[in-house]
């Protein structure tokens, strides 16, 4: 349930102009999906979550976790994304010791238009025994 | 009489018999460490013998529809195919030898669409399944062998 873990640090992460009732993991809900929303909607998503090649005692002890970070903006936006979303986002990240490993892209949604960007975190976990 | 035992990155991949050669004199040390050091090109040339075989995984993995009516396809105005069609890579891109390896600019954004998914469309994550599906046994072992081709063609290992 990494999803969910980096859902609730967004959302108690206080990044300016992000609504944390626009922070979804997983899937975004159908009534956010059929409209474009005039905030930021911002979506985690699992990669893979496996045991990594660190092993003790003929076992993994530590799990390698990837997920997905998407931020989909508003047809319209007043302000610098990049220094008042991402940079907060990624600082947010790092200091929980989510590594960004790809990402920074911007998009543009093939349906809604709208511009997104999609990162892919990284973080070691020491397996709870 | 120097006596110099070597072992390229390649042998040390296969371990076989070990590679020796007699030189003598510091001048055929040099010249013959020189030999050591591989191009550009060459670099290049070991990663392209196994390019194929990236394209042709990745070419699995690309979601592919066989019903699309590709005729009628288009992607910002211009007539697009099926993304698999568009895999492509720049030999000799980068000083080691490496290159990328991924669609062209024109269907990159179905790449991204599909694989990381969008607003109204769940993500697929295929090109991390391709990638964490590789053989990479069997392309480290190919570039050895081609590695160690292009060494002995250079005149070291005889």
């Amino acid at each position: 349930m990494i999803a969910k873990e980096v859902c609730d640090i967004i959302k108690n992460g206080n990044i300016p102009n992000v609504d944390p009732l626009m922070v979804f993991a997983y899937s975004t809900p159908s009534d956010v999906q059929s409209s474009v929303s005039n905030k930021i909607v911002i979506l985690i998503t699992e990669i893979s979550n496996r045991p990594s090649n660190k092993h003790g005692s003929d076992s993994y002890i530590t799990k390698l976790g990837l997920l997905q970070v998407q931020i989909f903006y508003p047809l319209s936006v007043d302000y610098d994304t990049e220094t008042t979303i991402e940079d907060p986002l990624l600082e947010l990240m790092e200091s929980n010791k989510w590594f960004c490993v790809l990402g920074g892209q911007v998009d543009r949604d093939p349906q809604t238009s709208q511009l997104f960007t999609t990162f892919h975190f990284q973080k070691e976990k020491e397996r709870i025994f | 009489m120097v006596y110099v035992k070597s072992q390229s990155p390649a042998e040390k991949i296969h371990s076989g018999a070990t590679p020796t050669v007699s030189v003598q004199g510091e001048d055929e040390i040099l010249t013959q460490l020189k030999n050591l050091v591989l191009t550009r090109k060459e670099l290049s040339e070991i990663v392209e013998s196994v390019v194929p075989n990236i394209e042709e995984h990745l070419y699995e993995y690309t979601p592919y529809d066989e019903d699309a009516d590709i005729e009628k396809k288009k992607l910002f105005g211009k007539p697009i195919g099926h993304l698999r069609d568009y895999i492509t890579h720049k030999p000799n891109q980068y000083p080691d030898g490496g290159t990328d390896i991924g669609f062209t600019s024109q269907a990159a954004p179905i790449a991204r669409w599909t694989n990381w998914g969008t607003y109204r469309q769940k993500p697929q994550f295929w090109f991390e399944k391709s990638f964490e599906t590789l053989d990479f046994d069997a392309i480290f072992k190919k570039e050895g062998e081609t590695a160690k081709k292009i060494i002995a063609e250079k005149g070291l290992f005889k």
